[in-house]
């Protein structure tokens, strides 16, 4: 093939990252600016526990049972003495840690049947969306305590149960929004100069169908910690003397009339931590979309 | 036929779609996009295919790269049969044929750059890497008449013109022999559509491309084509030099899409006799027997009904045209075997 003689290599390399414009464009939404931050926040202290907590969280000091909030015990003492600001400070660990490994498991098995059902369509969509049905139709808990039943209780199987409960959702988001891009121009467009179907998936049909799947994994993770939160509480999650928000919860609800912040501070913690996912999840969702941000973008520019 | 090496070749080619249906339920009928086509493009060719709306230009110019499946007929490429053609070897068809979509808003996927689009078929087909694949991306927008410092840009910071060369950018990367180009102008503004149409005759020349130019604009067709074919329901119903089918048709509905064009002289203008067609054109779920342009046609007698026309040469040479009014070829709508009457 003919061609100008002048091998200028160009960078293939966009100007401008993407991400980078998501990020710029994230950060001028306050509220989930404001989510984001403490999210990081939560997300320190729970790596940074050990070193935070003022004390250990099994430390036992019959002394001080049940002190209200003071200045040596900020969050108070529970029925054993045993400091509430640490054991909340050492629960996030466990909450995150459950809450991340389930939805990342959800995300991963359910974005990959997603893809598979919308793109393929067919029989591949009906055999694999039945199968999503059958387990969505479970009350979700029950599923969940089945699971558990079976693998007995633990933070690593509390996690494997909640994952296996959300695994539909996110096949179902991912298969809705693949049914949209599997349809477009440029996917066809790709086909015709030769892509396989591993890459259209992997580069075309995957990124453009990501939006939606993004913001499900932040909602999903403020469920996932709830839902922690619930197996501890029913007392098959996390085990004692272990601190999780849910169990914290549960064992402070016996003194509620004698001292309500045994379950206040937990229950603060759960509800400040699925409040900020929720929120990320909404400005996640109006950066995403693509005419919203081009409104935006050029608002900026 | 026009002599010469015949590139592309279908004979009966016939892409049908079922109608509903679904996981156990059998299609409620069936839709003739395309249905018994006979096409040959010569190599170096120009073809322009012209036709309405929903008569099945674009679903033929999909098949002839396989991006349809094909339910019925042959469809050869440079000698090679395509029909259940897989892996490796559709993969080859698809670099040695490129396409050019209508939409260029639609065509270019938004979170990828231009340089990804256009070197999407040099990774595909395995032809460049790193540096050689850059240069070759720079030299592919050059040949369009882009500035090569805009490979870093996603496509939603330029205008159709440019998106679509960009597009045109991508189909030729592989370095086809064959470019189908589906309504590829016919959403742009009136001033772009001449640089791109220029740009694809150019190219044409350039390097020695064979082209399918689809489109519903019988002028634009006439400016670039060697050849024209005329579609109606899924058949080609004539086919020609451009300019004996541009003057001369003889098929009535090639008469009367030529008469729809306007003419740029004031006075031939006033002059211009229009046949204006009645009625709507008939659902390719339910096509008519016999010649399936009888419901709307001016002529029509009696043969129309029962015998499904055959192309037949008429008119200039290497014209043809498929219609009773030049003596009654074809099959007769009842027997499934093809006979030959006379009037």
């Amino acid at each position: 093939m003919t061609a100008p003689p002048e091998p200028a290599a160009v960078s293939l390399k966009p100007a401008r990252p993407r991400w980078r414009e998501t990020l710029g464009l994230l950060a001028r939404n306050p509220t989930a600016a404001v989510s984001a931050v403490l999210l990081l926040a939560i997300v320190l202290i729970a790596v940074f526990d050990e070193t935070l907590a003022p004390q250990g969280p099994n430390e036992i000091s019959v002394g001080d049972r049940l002190q209200s909030p003071s200045w040596a015990h900020p969050f108070g003492t529970d029925d054993l003495g045993r400091d509430i600001l640490s054991r909340v400070i050492l629960g996030a660990g466990v909450s995150l840690r459950v809450g991340f490994l389930a939805v990342g498991i959800a995300l991963v098995i359910g974005t990959v049947i997603g893809l598979l059902a919308g793109f393929y369509g067919r029989w591949v969509d009906d055999v694999l969306m039945r199968i999503m049905d059958m387990l969505f139709a479970f009350p979700a808990v029950l599923l969940a305590i089945a699971v558990l039943a079976v693998r007995g209780a633990g933070s690593g199987n509390t996690a494997l149960a909640i994952g296996i409960v959300y695994i539909p959702v996110f096949a179902r988001v991912t298969r809705a929004s693949v049914l949209g891009v599997r349809e477009e121009v440029y996917v066809r467009a790709s086909r015709s100069v030769g892509a396989s179907d591993l890459r259209l998936l992997t580069r075309h049909v995957l990124p453009n169908a990501a939006p939606p799947i993004i913001v499900q994994t932040s909602i999903s993770l403020a469920f996932a910690v709830l839902a922690e939160a619930a197996l501890s509480f029913l007392g098959l999650g996390t085990q004692p003397p272990n601190p999780s928000w849910g169990l914290m919860l549960a064992e402070g609800r016996g003194f509620i009339d004698l001292a309500w912040w045994l379950a206040f501070f937990p229950g603060m913690a759960i509800f400040l931590t699925v409040l900020c996912f929720n929120l990320l999840g909404d400005g996640l969702r109006d950066v995403l979309d693509p005419k919203q941000r081009t409104l935006m973008a050029g608002g900026g520019r | 036929m026009s002599g010469g090496d015949v590139l592309v070749s279908a004979r009966g080619l016939e892409v049908h779609f079922p109608i509903g249906g679904g996981f156990r339920r059998k299609p409620a009928g069936v839709l003739r996009a395309v249905d018994g086509v006979d096409l040959d493009i010569v190599r170096g060719e120009t073809l322009g295919l012209v036709g309405e709306s929903g008569c099945g230009k674009s679903t033929l110019g999909n098949a002839l790269l396989r991006l349809v499946p094909t339910t019925g007929g042959t469809l050869t490429f440079d000698g090679t049969d395509l029909t259940g053609l897989q892996g490796r070897r559709l993969k080859e068809l698809r670099r040695r044929a490129g396409m050019v979509f209508q939409d260029p808003f639609a065509s270019l996927d938004p979170r990828r750059t231009v340089a990804q689009t256009v070197s999407e078929p040099l990774e595909v087909h395995g032809l460049r890497t790193g540096r050689d694949k850059a240069t070759r991306v720079a030299e592919l927008l050059e040949l369009v008449g882009l500035d090569p410092g805009v490979a870093g840009r996603y496509p939603h910071e330029f205008s159709g013109g440019q998106r679509q060369r960009v597009g045109i950018a991508r189909a030729l990367a592989g370095e086809p022999d064959f470019l189908v180009c589906d309504e590829a102008i016919a959403s742009l503004d009136v001033s772009v559509q001449a640089q791109v149409l220029n740009l694809l005759r150019r190219l044409q020349r350039q390097l020695g491309l064979t082209l399918l130019f689809i489109s519903h604009d019988l002028s634009a067709v006439r400016h670039i084509s060697d050849r024209i074919a005329v579609m109606y329901l899924g058949r080609v119903v004539e086919i020609g030099p451009a300019e004996a089918v541009g003057t001369d048709p003889q098929m009535p509905y090639t008469q009367a899409l030529l008469s729809a064009v306007p003419l740029p002289h004031p006075k031939l203008e006033r002059e211009r006799k229009r046949i204006v067609l009645t009625g709507d054109v008939p659902s390719p779920a339910a096509v008519p027997s016999g010649c399936r342009f009888r419901t709307r046609c001016p002529y029509v007698f009696e043969p129309c009904d029962d015998v499904d026309p055959a192309l037949q040469p008429v008119g200039a040479p290497g014209q043809q045209a498929a219609c009773h009014l030049h003596g009654v070829v074809g099959t007769p709508a009842t027997t499934p075997e093809g006979v030959t009457a006379t009037p």
